[in-house]
């Protein structure tokens, strides 16, 4: 078996993770839901980074370093064969996101080069947006490009593909976010952006959905039970800190979505001739906020060609350093099942240059794969929760979490977290989820684009075919 | 005009979230550094 490779240092380690963590849903999912509801959300927010995020990154971070396996293999060995196709279904829930996510990370490329050569310039945003989702050959060539790229870092290897990537990508996101930021908030107007952002209003906090809201942006946001961290963490050095590096994954993921925040909300207000415009902005959806209200809000600016580019640049940035996390987790499974990178790497670039395709193609397609497999992700986390249980919580406390080199001590509140409240979350999510996009007439139809039977459907299928192939996927990852 | 309530939030939202991680950055620097 070859040698495995190791991140150079702590600080690369750390530099991939946050990368991995600050993705679009960090600039274009909550800046539009602290928009829409206020300083209110934002202490749930803060309070389920530390009750779902960090508990679960905690967990990543100890698999990989310790198995050095990917998922399948991380849940074979730690829990025997019987429970390996959980660790599978974690893998492929996250490859399945991995085949529309390239495609997102290519409109974000298109929207930059357009941006940059002046063709956004004095144009009906909503038309362009609509005339290009609806091409087909554009989104499919953009997709091609942004993996081919992904593929081209991930082909180099650990040091010098995936961290050399992020040394670049990280600090360029995190400069370009400081830009916009600056720049909105020296708008005439900006302060009335903030006032609606941190604005305080304790009875909000009464509202169920502010923490539902918020507990599904820690669960999609920080990367936490997607098995991206664990695979990173399989390349750690041995004797480093595991829950100091999830405090600074998670903590440095939610500073990007406050940076975000005040890039994209200020400049919303500013730019809005009335109230009810900033607030119907906020309403556009992820999709129309970042490639219609914006870039048509931008224009109104003087030097709108550069800032409109500033912020597409940001959000191709922050979405490929996501990205290449994903094609990492795909391309070391199949080095885990015992092909060499390159292989693996071809295997998985063909995989999702083709399975990328329909969701490049179809708005339906994608929207409903972003249901069934964003969805999937809670159930990720649900079963790395399972997996530590089934250890034996204080057992995995103990032998992962409190060893002699880690810097913090974790205490008895990760046994009662994942115990007890993260599979509770998780079940509530789910169930609250199915609840808000209920239709009476098709919740069965398994193809419905949102529905609990287009969900159970690709769930069920998935699961038994992982069942069946069980044996086969202990076999594959332990003895590679 | 800012709010005197707006400042106070975020001032603590954004010394919990930035600080935080200021604070856990500069514990890995001191280890890293030993």
């Amino acid at each position: 078996m070859a040698r495995l490779e190791q991140f150079s240092s702590r600080w690369a380690l750390l530099l991939a993770t946050v990368g991995m963590a600050i993705g679009a849903g960090n600039i274009w999912r909550f800046p539009r839901l602290a928009g829409q509801y206020g300083g209110a959300f934002l202490i749930p927010w803060a309070i389920f980074l530390i009750l779902w995020s960090i508990p679960l990154l905690m967990v990543e971070f100890s698999l990989g370093k310790e198995t050095r396996k990917g998922p399948i293999g991380a849940f074979a060995a730690l829990l025997g064969k019987k429970y390996t196709w959980m660790g599978a279904f974690v893998c492929i829930c996250t490859m399945a996101i991995m085949f529309y996510y390239s495609v997102v990370t290519g409109w974000a490329l298109k929207y930059f080069v357009a941006a940059a050569i002046g063709d956004l310039n004095g144009i009906n945003h909503a038309g362009y947006w609509s005339a290009f989702t609806n091409s087909g050959y554009q989104p499919v060539f953009f997709h091609f490009l942004s993996l081919s790229l992904a593929a081209a870092i991930i082909y180099q290897g650990v040091a010098k593909g995936i961290e050399r990537a992020n040394r670049l990508l990280l600090p360029s996101l995190l400069v370009l976010l400081v830009v916009g930021a600056v720049r909105a908030l020296t708008l005439p107007n900006a302060a009335q952006g903030l006032n609606y952002l941190f604005g305080f209003h304790g009875a909000s906090l009464w509202d169920y959905r502010i923490w539902l809201e918020a507990l599904s942006q820690s669960a999609w946001s920080t990367g936490a039970g997607w098995g991206l961290v664990l695979t990173y963490s399989v390349y750690m050095r041995k004797d480093e800190d595991v829950t100091l590096n999830s405090f600074i994954t998670g903590f440095g993921n939610n500073s990007a979505s406050l940076l975000a925040a005040l890039a994209i909300i200020p400049a919303i207000f500013s730019l809005s001739g009335s109230l009810q415009e900033a607030e119907q902005a906020l309403q556009a959806g992820n999709q129309g906020l970042s490639f219609i209200v914006i870039p048509q809000l931008f224009a109104r600016l003087p030097g709108a060609q550069i800032l409109t580019s500033v912020f597409f640049l940001a959000l191709f940035f922050a979405a490929l350093s996501s990205l290449i996390a994903m094609f990492e987790l795909a391309t070391r499974m199949f080095m885990d099942f015992g092909l060499a990178r390159a292989k693996a790497l071809a295997i998985v670039t063909a995989l999702t240059a083709l399975l990328g395709i329909p969701s490049a193609w179809s708005m339906d397609v994608f929207n409903n794969q972003d249901w069934v497999w964003g969805l999937g992700l809670i159930i990720s986390g649900g079963f790395f929760a399972v997996a530590v249980i089934k250890h034996g919580v204080e057992k995995f406390r103990l032998r992962f979490l409190s060893p002699e080199y880690n810097d913090l001590r974790v205490g008895p509140w990760f046994t009662w977290i994942m115990r007890y409240l993260i599979p509770i979350e998780a079940m509530i999510l789910l169930v609250w989820w199915f609840y808000r996009e209920w239709d009476a007439q098709l919740w069965w139809n398994p193809f419905s684009v949102y529905s609990l039977g287009t969900c159970l459907f690709q769930w069920v299928l998935l699961i038994l075919v992982l069942r069946l192939l069980n044996q086969k996927l202990y076999r594959w990852a332990m003895e590679g | 005009m800012l709010e005197f309530a707006t400042i106070i939030f975020m001032v603590l939202i954004l010394g919990v979230i930035w600080g935080g991680l200021f604070y856990f950055i500069s514990r890995a620097y001191q280890r890293e550094k030993k």
